[in-house]
């Protein structure tokens, strides 16, 4: 695979997160349209969908996002709610992308008119002037224009003045700028002294003033507040207008004010005996970089590296939104060489010269090898030193490719990953004096994205070390060893391994969030079609489980989903004449009990219909006699192959096929489903699944010659039963009593071997597991010990067996099998 | 067989299959018969070690082995084919082959050399008279004045039947 297939690939998994994302927020967002949040938010998601759609090089699907982004634009800034008409085009253009994606990730060619249909509805919502200021640039935002103060010249030392003056002279643009933060402006997750520094990039700060007398006693003091209320900033820059600049502080005018204002020749003149000759020419190199200490709050609890990278990915993140103008640009010019404006050659160079900057401080010295020979070309461009011939011209415009391709990169890291880096990476020291020195490029991402393949051969790896560890430390050469340091050095590498075996499993764990943001578009579609009212309540969806659940788990649970909206909850008459509410309620939980995962599935609706089932299970000569007294096993018996009880066939649950599917793929995993009812309340689904699917702490026992490993979460005690503790009881198999309690018998030598005669009692051993809340006694052989075993699956050759769940590496290097307690259970009670 | 010529073996085995020519198969023997599988199928030779067996499959899945710490099945040939079971000793393989990703390992009673069989030299399975099924065999390959019967090792190992495991409601 190479780097861009690979790029392709994660660009892929992202898309599609991000459209689960999507489709749990409108579906929020069409429950309560008014919520501008919900807006917000989901407008952030297509942006970055948008961002991220440039590595997958196929331009319809960027264009159609832009229009979409395009489209929550305008409602944001509209006071209507958006109408149900708009959502549902939303929702479509949600489906319409997932499918353009997987088609391509499937390598399949698709006419650029995929989107035509979409693009149209989408299009008759936005006003009609709308498509008319694509690809260029905003304007800028209203920004203050207030001349120099007095006091604040006044305040100048004779140095700065001096900057100035040169600077000036130098035939550089000159200009005042205060700067008013809010106080909360790091809640915004923006760094001040970004400003400053966006400043020093393009130019030279000439001198800085700030008001600190804002800045309460220290026992008010808080250090999530902003108290430097007035930033002042005497700037000098070759090249930028005061609209470049206006536009560079766009994210200041949402968190405060902003006053620019070129400085005038006659104010220069005034206050900084500029001389009016354009010709002399004393060129400056050295600029005063000064920032005033007080700028940031001693104890600022945040690091500024980190703010600061924050805030030139956003910065980055913007100039990508600017690569299509710069590349129609770039065109443009090429035409027509000689009507190219100052201000054009201007843009292109600042563009080049801000991803120079940018990229510099987030470390990508990718961009930066790509950008700088660019910023040059540019530079010579726009002194005339270069004519932009066709060669040049190309160069340009891959150059603008590449970057925003790159861009898409940085940005495509989400969320779900951003790992345990930030409470695990060492505290980055907070300078109590701040300074141009300390801001540095700083090196790594928070998060990375790793193959699943390098992750599954690492834990297989993983896996193996555990157990040549264990063929160590069990050696008997290191039982019979007097040397103490040998033996604490081996457990000090027991130690070790151990924890690197949970480092690594932990590595696995994806929160539920995606699947079951999924959940909530499929109650909606499913509702709608089925004409009910059905609100998903969703709790615990940052509950973590293995990659390998979050992979299998999303076509079951839809099942399961779609079930309890299409047969679980009554139609609306029904419902109220059951005094319920009109509208019915899917509960989607999850949470960890003990070593497993749960994950429920509850409707409030009829609940199961016991006759039914019943006359079904019997018609279909599936009932036996523990149906007859117990619900629960006979609700269970739903999940066989061809059960279906639903009346009608409707549109979406179909019949007669499903259950059964959703139970094999949740056993595939290692699972169980389980269902409870109660008549007129409604039914619960209820799936548990092992925490990790890679290891358990198991206790070995020996059967015959073989061993097998029993879960030790499962067993409740072992124990040597007096005879007269068991009873045979006829037809039936043997009972055993344990503390009054009676339990059914299970000898593994007769269930694994058929050579369960000549075993003899007296010597084996009695285990007491529970599985599938109900106990049974285990009869092996031999207790050998316990063992922290890696689970590996048997091969698909063995899927039918019962009573076992995989298979470990023992540490002798033979294979055990692993005891499926809940398996055997079904045994003992069949 | 000493651990020295199963590893030439399979050192052959792993040339061979980078031959792009094709018609290279890897010869054993099984019941004093020989049997030839693509080497393109092989993926090791090993000697006969513990195997730990798993309840409820038939008889000729004698169970997993350890594969530097993968789970492979294995089956022995003889079973599979219905012959009679023989003892395993010094010359006993197993013979690990890649079914379609999936790696298993087949017992038989020795390997014995890596032969180039030309398309030319290979005649259709005859219809009856083979121990075997013919659905499992690919062809009869003539080298020299001996036949060697090559099977589809994808079909021996991959049959419905071999993924049945046996109904235990019975115990």
């Amino acid at each position: 695979m190479t780097e861009l297939d690979k790029l392709k690939e994660i660009t892929f998994e992202e898309g599609n997160e991000i459209l689960d994302t999507l489709d749990g927020l409108l579906v929020e967002l069409e429950r309560n349209p008014g919520n501008k949040e919900t807006l917000h938010t989901i407008f952030r998601h297509v942006h970055t969908l948008k961002g991220s759609m440039g590595a997958i090089e196929f331009e319809p699907l960027e264009k159609f996002t832009h229009i979409k982004e395009d489209l929550l634009d305008h409602l944001r800034g509209i006071d209507d709610h958006p109408t149900p008409e708009i959502i549902d085009a939303l929702f479509k253009s949600v489906d319409v992308t997932r499918d353009v994606l997987g088609k391509l990730q499937h390598g399949e060619e698709l006419p650029h008119s995929v989107f035509y249909d979409v693009e149209e509805v989408i299009r008759q919502f936005l006003p009609e002037d709308w498509g008319d200021n694509q690809g260029i640039v905003q304007e800028a935002p209203d920004a203050l224009d207030i001349p120099l103060s007095v006091e604040f010249i006044n305040e100048l030392t004779e140095s700065e003045k001096d900057i100035v003056k040169k600077k000036a002279d130098a035939g550089e643009r000159l200009y005042s700028i205060s700067i008013k933060f809010d106080i909360d402006v790091f809640r915004q997750a923006i760094d001040p002294l970004t400003s400053l520094r966006i400043l020093k990039d393009n130019g030279t700060i000439c001198a800085v003033r700030s008001n600190s007398g804002s800045v309460p006693d220290l026992n008010e003091f808080n250090p999530a507040d902003f108290y430097i209320n007035d930033i002042k900033v005497i700037f000098s820059s070759p090249d930028l207008s005061r609209s470049n600049i206006v536009e560079i502080y766009e994210f200041v005018l949402e968190n405060g004010e902003i006053n620019v204002h070129q400085i005038s020749p006659a104010e220069l003149s005034e206050h900084f005996d500029v001389e009016l000759d354009p010709f002399w020419l004393e060129s400056s190199e050295e600029g005063s970089e000064y920032i005033d200490e007080t700028m940031t709050p001693d104890d600022s609890s945040m690091s500024i590296e980190e703010k600061l990278k924050l805030q030139s990915a956003e910065h980055l993140n913007e100039l990508k939104d600017r690569a299509d103008y710069i590349e129609k640009l770039i065109k443009k010019i090429k035409k027509k060489p000689k009507n190219a404006k100052e201000d054009e050659l201007n843009d292109l160079f600042r563009f080049f010269h801000n991803i120079h900057g940018d990229s510099g401080i987030l470390g990508l010295t990718e961009l930066t090898t790509i950008s700088e020979p660019l910023e040059m070309i540019c530079d010579e461009l726009r002194s005339g030193e270069l004519k932009l011939t066709a060669d040049i011209a190309v160069k340009l415009i891959h150059g603008v490719e590449s970057i925003r391709e790159y861009i898409g990169k940085f940005n495509s890291v989400p969320d779900n990953l951003v790992s345990s880096y930030s409470k695990d990476s060492p505290t980055v020291d907070t300078p109590n004096r701040i300074n141009q020195d300390n801001i540095q490029p700083t090196q790594g991402q928070a998060s990375l994205k790793i193959d699943a393949e390098r992750l599954d051969a690492l834990m297989e790896m993983v896996g193996e070390l555990v157990i040549a560890q264990a063929l160590v430390s069990q050696d008997e050469a290191m039982s019979n060893l007097a040397d103490g340091r040998l033996e604490k050095n081996v457990s000090q590498v027991d130690k070790l391994t151990k924890n690197i075996q949970d480092q690594v499993m932990s590595l696995r764990l994806l929160p539920l969030k995606y699947t079951f943001s999924k959940m909530s578009r499929v109650v909606r579609d499913v509702s709608r079609r089925a004409d009910k009212e059905v609100r998903l309540n969703v709790t615990g969806d940052e509950t973590e489980v293995d990659k390998s659940i979050i992979d299998h788990i999303g076509d079951p649970l839809t099942h399961l989903v779609r079930n309890c909206v299409d047969h679980g909850i009554e139609g609306p008459e029904d419902r109220a004449s059951a005094g319920k509410s009109f509208e019915g309620v899917v509960d989607l939980k999850a949470y960890h009990q003990g070593g497993s995962v749960v994950i429920e599935v509850l409707d409030d609706g009829a609940g199961l219909s016991r006759e039914d089932i019943y006359n079904k299970a019997k018609e279909k000569g599936l009932l036996t006699e523990v149906m007859e007294h117990d619900d629960t096993k006979l609700f269970n018996v739903i999940f066989e192959p061809g059960f279906s009880t639903a009346k009608e066939i409707t549109e979406i649950s179909g019949r007669g096929v499903g259950l059964d599917v959703v139970k094999k793929d949740i056993e595939k995993l290692r699972g169980r489903v389980d269902v409870s009812s109660t008549k007129g309340e409604g039914t619960t689904f209820t799936l548990r699944f092992p925490l990790t699917t890679a290891s358990i702490e198991g206790m070995v026992v020996k059967v015959g010659v073989d061993r097998y490993i029993i879960p030790t979460l499962s067993i409740e005690t072992s124990f040597k039963p007096a005879a007269s503790d068991i009873t045979v009881v006829a037809g039936q198999g043997e009972v055993v009593k344990i503390r009054d309690e009676l339990h059914p018998v299970i000898r593994l030598r007769k269930l694994f071997t058929d050579n369960g005669v000549g075993q003899d009692m007296k010597d084996s051993i009695f285990i007491l597991v529970e599985g599938n809340g109900r106990k049974c006694c285990v009869v092996v052989d031999e207790i050998l010990g316990h063992q922290h075993v890696v689970i590996k699956s048997l091969s698909d050759t063995f899927s039918g067996l019962i009573a076992i769940s995989g298979c470990t590496i023992l540490g002798d290097g033979r294979v055990g099998l692993i005891l499926d307690v809940g398996g055997v259970v079904d045994v003992a009670f069949n | 067989m000493s651990v020295r010529k199963k590893d030439e073996l399979t050192e052959a085995v792993k040339k061979a299959a980078k031959d792009i020519e094709g018609g290279k198969f890897l010869s054993f023997l099984l019941n004093n018969e020989e049997y030839g599988v693509d080497v393109l199928n092989v993926r090791e030779i090993i000697g006969m070690i513990d195997v730990t067996s798993v309840p409820q499959t038939p008889v000729y899945v004698k169970g997993v082995i350890n594969l530097r710490g993968k789970v492979i099945p294995v089956i022995d040939l003889r079973l599979r084919f219905g012959l009679e079971e023989a003892e395993y000793d010094e010359e006993t393989c197993i013979i690990v082959v890649d079914v379609a990703g999936l790696l298993m390992g087949i017992i038989i009673d020795t390997v014995l050399e890596v032969l180039d069989i030309p398309a030319a030299e290979i005649e259709a399975a005859p219809k009856f008279g083979t121990k075997v099924n013919t659905d499992y065999i690919l062809g009869m390959g003539k080298v020299g004045d001996k036949v060697n019967m090559l099977l589809d090792i994808t079909k021996v190992l991959t049959s419905e039947e071999l993924m049945m495991v046996e109904n235990i409601q019975n115990s």
